[in-house]
């Protein structure tokens, strides 16, 4: 059995006051072993973005626990929090989360600086993960010189550089085109498969969350059900979720 | 409804509108509080020898001239609101609101919150113009209660002149809008940004300051040929040597290397970036200035002249650093970020660069005009207490007596028009008017023999008076006697002779010799009581008095006779005006049989006078000052604010990227910190410079007019009021964009 990575035990999150109670998640348990592509479905509000949001400590649960590499992280001191983030998650969002101030590779090195990584290893790790995700030409751009997909492909790099124990990823197709997301997914699953990185996707999209080996699907803050990819093709897969899909009803047309 | 959809959206939009009437508020403060002096109503409780007339119509014009500067401010500001609301704009259009609507619409909203701001500035000016009015008291040495009051007058100008302002600027807006494609507003609210098309001025200031380094090639030969001689024989040989090969050198390689760009761009057929070329430039401007400052420091050798002309080199060459700097700073920094990994690697170094180097590229040139005003409005506030403080002391120095008449002998005067001494006319009209002496003197100035009186010259010897008249002069002046021996005499100096200039001449006058009879120098020969200016001769190389025994004078010819008397009580401005009228009616009759000059000054006047110039020149100087603040402090707040919605973008990815919140604050504090220092920091180097020479060029007034301890002391309070505007201003930008940010 894998190492487990990530436990979520029974968390809840609520928005709003005591009139107006939003049950954003409603008691979710699970857990995710190394080296795991997990994609995780639902519909528009149903409780993905909180869900990493909690996980990734942005924000906090309302009750329950996350334990991540065995610590606890909802008992965590605030002080710490940032230093655990960098140390422990990679993030990877929808919208294009680099900094436009910065070229793609000081964008790269930013997040190695500031998890204190001596300056002399800097350039050799960025060059080699820009290798692999194949981003070295355009290094010295700044994103607003290159296209969408290079820079989700930069934020990948970005997110695994420091060799997280989870990389967070919220819609990371939500915002690029079919061809540019297909891409993408296979660069997921590179890092996945070459570079052993622990991924947890969020997305509605059934054409990326086929790419996952397992998916959970939220309704309402809820898991609806979990399927598993084994060893069934990419294209069974697809077909696959898109049948749980229906049966989660009819709030979920978006799909490619 | 559209006023009540505006009210709405006014309200909605608060926070975006606060720095709008924050900045509105202190414009129409400022005006009001420095209008209200001029008022009408503007009573302050002078006692009667005093009349604030002159000064009141004297402010006027000039404040209403400066404050014309501010509506390029509500400009800028309103600008920025224009660029913050574009989106909202688009909204309604899409929504199906008429562009002319929209436009009505944001006019409205502007308007109220442009009433708004003048109700509540109008409030501030009044408290403001109780502290100014104050402040004027105690520069007539009276004592005030602040009291609260409006002034219906002031009230109508600042109203109606902002307004107008207000309206002009609405109907520009709201041809702008009506204009704009829906597209444009929902692209434009980026970047608060100069219009980088081509850019001009820098390839312009480039060229003038070739030639002028050219000059100053030429300027420097001259100075070699001129000092060559005497320089390498000095003892401060070796740095003179590096001084005069510096000052020669370096404007030549300034010229050679834009000479030498130009030649490279013939060459390859196009124009070449001027960024590097930009850098090196700046590199010799700054050694340029350095050692044009060793020639401003001076030599002992070295005349006015040539230090002058350096610091005229150093002032222009400021200019162009002040510019250079910004343009070379953003290639600088790519430069540093490709070269030193170490730095660049550390902590947070990497987005601070960013951030900073983001904003740079597109407001070069606004930084270095707000550099320059900076510095503009530094010199202001250092040339204030010296031309002020100049104003009064030198009125300390001459308003004495309550009535003086000098007479004296012109190039017409003969030997039997000399100067007679008949002041009875002056008792007499003082006697019509009711006017009351309590002590009168007529003095009289000899040549110390005859032979210095020459006929028809224009300039006159220095001249000599008895030790009674000069201490009863002294006595008069409220101050103690002096003495003397009987071969002794003494000195009594105006306030501009220097140390030097004494000493010069105490060497040259060792004992003087009056009717056969030697006399040397006192114990005591610096005198330099305050009795006046008409005690010396109008025209005479050294403002000095002799001071000789009594029995002495008895002899010698009379060059020059001065009348000297105090009132009972004191005189009112009115009375003052009126006997000067009379008195000078007198004299000029006089005048016409007599051919000498005749001088008559009042008290009461000179010192209305004296005290309405200083005042002036305190108040515009000051207000002038803080104008300049404001308007470049507002900008650069502006620039941090404008954009929030990226920076806030930003600051969330390196939060989520882990970077802890102390790092973050530390982040803004240094980011703010970089963007307002960078200008208030070559600003104020070059203050220093300038100020120094000020210091120095006006060094015998600050000794001996203002007081040297008096002088710092008011400087200090002008740099205390320059810190707490910046204090405030980075204080609640800084909260501003705390706020803005928000994170989660
Ligand atoms: N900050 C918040 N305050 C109140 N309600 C929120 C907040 N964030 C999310 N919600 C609510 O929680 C539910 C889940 O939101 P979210 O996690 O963003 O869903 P998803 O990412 O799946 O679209 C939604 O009903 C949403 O309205
Ligand atoms: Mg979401």
């Amino acid at each position: 059995m894998k190492r487990e990575v990530l436990k979520i035990d029974h968390i809840q999150k609520y928005y709003g006051n005591k009139n107006n109670i939003t049950k954003a998640i409603d008691d979710i348990s699970f857990s995710v072993y190394e080296g795991e592509f997990i994609g995780v479905m639902g519909a528009s509000g149903s409780g993905k973005t909180t869900l990493l949001n909690v996980i990734s400590t942005i924000d906090t649960v309302s009750a329950g626990h996350i334990y991540l590499g065995g610590q606890d992280i909802t008992e965590i001191d605030d002080r710490k929090l940032a230093q655990f983030r960098r140390e422990n998650l990679g993030f990877i969002f929808q919208e294009f989360n680099l900094l436009d101030t910065l070229t793609l590779e000081e964008n790269i090195s930013y997040a190695l600086t500031i998890n204190k990584v001596p300056a002399a290893e800097i350039p050799g790790k960025v060059k080699h993960i820009a290798d692999k995700l194949g981003i070295n030409e355009i290094l010295n751009k700044y994103p607003g010189e290159v296209s969408g997909g290079q820079k989700q492909r930069c934020a990948c790099a970005r997110a695994i550089v420091n060799k997280p124990n989870v990389i967070m990823a919220d819609e990371p197709t939500g915002a690029l085109d079919s061809k540019s997301a297909q891409m993408l997914m296979e660069t997921l699953i590179s890092m996945n498969e070459e570079l052993a990185a622990t991924i947890l996707m969020v997305t509605h999209d059934a054409f990326s969350a086929s790419y996952a080996k397992r998916i959970l699907f939220l309704k309402d803050g809820k898991i609806f059900n979990e399927i598993i990819r084994g060893d069934k093709s990419r294209k069974q897969f697809f077909g696959e979720i898109l049948d749980v899909m229906t049966l989660l009803g009819g709030d979920l047309r978006d799909v490619r | 409804m559209y006023a009540k959809l505006a009210l709405r959206n006014a309200r909605k939009s608060m926070k975006d509108y606060l720095i709008y009437i924050v900045t509105l508020m202190i414009c129409v403060g400022l005006f009001y509080s420095f209008m209200s002096i001029s008022s009408r109503y503007y009573v302050s409780s002078l006692p009667v020898e005093y009349d604030l007339k002159l000064l009141q119509n004297l402010m006027r014009y000039p404040v209403i001239g400066i404050t014309a500067v501010l509506i390029f401010l509500v400009k800028y500001v309103n600008n920025y609101i224009l660029r913050r609301k574009q989106k909202e704009f688009a909204i309604q259009t899409l929504l199906g609101m008429e562009q002319k609507s929209v436009a009505f619409l944001f006019f409205v909203e502007t308007l109220i919150m442009g009433l708004i701001s003048i109700v509540i500035g109008i409030i501030l000016g009044a408290f403001f113009s109780q502290v100014l009015t104050s402040n004027i008291m105690s520069f007539f040495e009276e004592e005030y209660h602040m009291y609260f009051s409006l002034f219906p007058d002031t009230v109508l100008i600042t109203v109606i002149g902002f307004c107008a302002v207000f309206i002009l600027i609405g109907f520009l807006n709201i041809r702008k809008i009506r204009k704009m494609k829906i597209v444009d507003m929902l692209r434009a609210n980026k970047e608060l940004q100069d219009d980088m098309k081509k850019e001009f001025l820098m390839p312009f200031m480039i060229l003038v300051m070739t030639a002028i380094s050219i000059n100053k090639v030429m300027d420097g030969l001259l100075l070699y040929k001129q000092y060559k001689d005497v320089m390498i024989l000095g003892s401060r040989g070796f740095m003179d040597v590096v001084s005069f090969y510096g000052n020669l050198i370096l404007p030549l390689f300034f010229a050679g290397t834009v000479a030498m760009y130009l030649i490279l761009c013939i060459i390859k057929r196009k124009l070449l970036s001027i960024q590097k070329l930009i850098i090196i430039l700046t590199g010799f401007t700054i050694l340029i200035i350095a050692f044009a400052l060793m020639i401003v420091a001076g030599h002992p050798l070295m005349d006015r002249t040539t230090t002058n002309g350096a610091y005229m080199y150093v002032m222009i060459y400021l200019v162009f650093f002040m510019f250079a700097v910004f343009y070379s700073l953003s290639t600088l920094m790519q430069i540093f970020k490709t070269k030193s990994k170490r730095w660049k690697y550390k902590g947070n170094t990497l987005f601070i660069v960013g951030q900073i180097n983001a904003r740079l590229t597109s407001n070069t040139r606004t930084m270095s005009i707000l550099a320059g005003t900076i510095l503009l409005a530094i010199t202001t506030f250092i040339v204030d207490p010296i031309l002020s403080g100049w104003a009064m002391g030198y009125l300390k120095e001459r308003a004495v007596y309550d009535i003086q008449i000098a007479t004296e002998g012109n190039s017409k005067t003969t030997l039997n028009t000399l100067p007679d001494g008949d002041f009875t006319y002056v008792e007499e009209t003082l006697e019509e008017m009711g006017i009351v002496l309590k002590d009168s003197l007529k003095v009289e100035f000899y040549y110390l023999n005859d032979k210095e009186f020459v006929e028809g010259s224009f300039e006159q010897p220095i001249m000599a008076i008895s030790l009674s008249d000069y201490n009863h002069l002294r006595a008069m002046a409220g101050s103690t006697q002096i003495d003397l021996k009987e071969n002794e005499f003494s000195l009594q100096w105006h306030y501009s002779v220097t140390e030097e200039e004494i000493e010069k001449y105490l060497k040259e006058n060792k004992t003087i010799t009056i009717n056969n009879e030697n006399l040397v120098q006192a114990n005591e020969i610096r005198h330099r009581e305050k009795l006046g200016e008409a005690i010396y001769s109008f025209s005479s190389d050294t403002s000095v008095v002799i001071i000789i025994p009594d029995i002495l004078c008895k002899s010698l010819l009379i060059g020059k006779c001065n009348y000297y008397g105090n009132a009972m009580s004191k005189m009112s401005y009115e009375t003052a005006q009126e006997i000067n009228a009379a008195l000078n009616q007198k004299i000029e009759q006089i005048s016409k049989d007599h051919q000498y000059y005749t001088e008559l000054r009042m008290r009461t006047k000179q010192r209305n006078e004296g005290i309405s110039v200083a005042l002036l020149t305190k108040l515009l100087l000051f207000y002038g000052g803080i104008v300049l603040f404001v308007i470049s402090f507002t900008v650069l707040s502006l620039h941090q604010l404008a954009d929030s919605s990226d920076f806030k973008h930003r600051f969330q990815i390196i939060k989520k990227m882990g970077v802890s919140d102390t790092s973050i604050n530390g982040i803004i504090l240094s980011q703010m910190g970089i963007w307002f220092g960078l200008p208030i920091l070559f600003a104020g180097i070059s203050a220093i410079i300038t100020g120094r020479f000020y210091m120095k060029w006006t060094e015998v007034i600050i000794n001996t007019l203002i007081g040297s301890k008096e002088f710092y002391d008011a400087l200090f309070k002008m740099m205390m009021i320059i810190i707490v505007l910046f204090v405030s201003y980075f204080v609640s930008t800084w909260v501003l964009f705390k706020k803005n940010i928000e994170l989660y």
